[in-house]
């Protein structure tokens, strides 16, 4: 009889553990991220933007997923073609371990408002050349790592592909760049 | 066998379906909420010019066969540099599960959407052709194949492929070839004969995370 019931014991000691491990899961591996950074992007013809980037982000069982802005500073070099390109991006990307070095992978739909500095078009009423502010959807390829330290801060190193077509009521431009950025942000 | 003995191994068979049950995945069931963002492509339609669009949609699932995804989507398109088609998608589809292999689950789905698209020709700094843009408010259905794959028992990436027929009232406009590249026409004198009924081939990518589980 004293078997059976520390058998018992064990046996109901296994399943409220397995109960336990499953509900206490959740809350414990989720994080928030947050940072910000300068993002330099590198276009055809020799010429490369400068934006400031922005994101938070939201990640549970590897999954992360993060919402982001790029704010266009400037560009420069043979063919700066643009005068604005602020992105906003939502997606979501796998970190392939979960331990303070985390490689990860992810994809992001988009939209950029953005607005040519090269083509212009008449407006007949004015006579005045017009440059329009069109919103155009993007998307975005990106792969980087975090390290995160002990608490609070976490260093991330990241690079994008960016396709996209500027369309307005005048010429096509491509919105691809190939975008590098690099900082330290927020975890808690 | 001594009853101690058929009482251990009761008791073994209990531990070891519990732990079966804690240890079983299931991705899909019913009352699931979930939110999720879309990238579009639109293919093989009446300008032969693929669009690329972003969109978003929520999915509530009904049945454990059966789930709703409600969607918007805002696609553009180059008319081969003579001009910009714009196009918004709001609308509804029903998809269904004919079988589940664990994290990845294809569908049926169909539904209904409303459509507002928008034509713009080219302009130059010499000629104003803001007169000439043409836009029209359609109803059309669409119905494909897809495919959820669950990377986590809350995210999947899911693809699907959808054709689009629009009902309603035809945007008419032609891209002509001229010797100095494409001209596009929103008044054309006689429509293509095949372009009374049109539609398009719409490959979505999105990414969802259920959020909630109403029922």
């Amino acid at each position: 009889m004293k078997k059976i019931i520390v058998v018992c014991l064990f046996t109901f000691a296994g399943i409220f553990a397995s109960a336990q491990s499953d509900s206490i899961r959740t809350p414990k591996n989720w994080k928030i991220k947050t940072a910000l950074s300068f993002a330099p992007g590198l276009l055809t013809e020799k010429t490369y933007s400068l934006q400031l980037q922005g994101y938070l982000g939201f990640m549970q069982d590897k999954i992360e997923w993060r919402g982001e802005a790029f704010y266009f500073l400037n560009s420069y070099g043979q063919r700066p073609r643009f005068s604005m390109n602020h992105q906003l991006y939502m997606g979501a990307f796998y970190h392939f371990t979960e331990t303070s070095f985390q490689p990860y992978v992810g994809f992001q739909p988009g939209i950029a408002l953005s607005q040519s500095s090269e083509y212009g078009s008449l407006n007949a009423t004015t006579q005045q050349i017009e440059y329009k502010k069109t919103l155009n959807p993007v998307g975005s390829i990106a792969g980087g790592f975090d390290f995160f330290g002990e608490k609070l801060f976490f260093l991330f190193v990241e690079t994008r592909y960016i396709f996209g077509k500027h369309k307005s009521d005048t010429y096509p431009i491509y919105l691809d760049e190939w975008r590098f950025s690099f900082g330290l942000g927020i975890t808690f | 066998m001594k009853r101690n003995e058929r009482i251990l191994i009761f008791f073994l068979m209990i531990s070891a379906f519990a732990q079966a049950q804690g240890e079983k995945k299931e991705y899909l069931e019913k009352g699931q909420f979930s939110l999720g963002m879309r990238t579009t492509t639109s293919v093989f339609g009446h300008d032969g010019v693929p669009g690329l669009g972003i969109g978003g949609q929520f999915r509530v699932q009904i049945l454990k066969y059966i789930n709703t995804e409600w969607f918007a989507d805002y696609i553009s398109m180059d008319l081969k540099s003579a001009g910009t088609r714009n196009n918004g998608h709001i609308g509804w589809s029903v998809m269904f599960y004919p079988k589940q292999f664990n994290r990845f689950v294809p569908y049926i789905i169909a539904g209904h959407c409303f459509d507002y698209a928008k034509v713009t020709p080219l302009s130059t700094p010499y000629q104003d052709r803001s007169a000439e843009v043409i836009s029209r408010w359609s109803s059309a259905v669409q119905g494909g194949l897809g495919a959820h794959y669950y990377l986590s028992d809350r995210f999947n990436l899911t693809f699907s492929g959808q054709f689009m027929m629009h009902l309603g009232n035809h945007l008419e406009y032609e891209l002509e070839e001229t010797t100095s590249g494409y001209y596009l026409n929103t008044n054309p004198t006689t429509p293509a004969p095949d372009a009374r009924l049109e539609s398009h081939l719409l490959l979505t990518l999105s990414l969802n995370y259920r959020i909630a589980d109403f029922w």
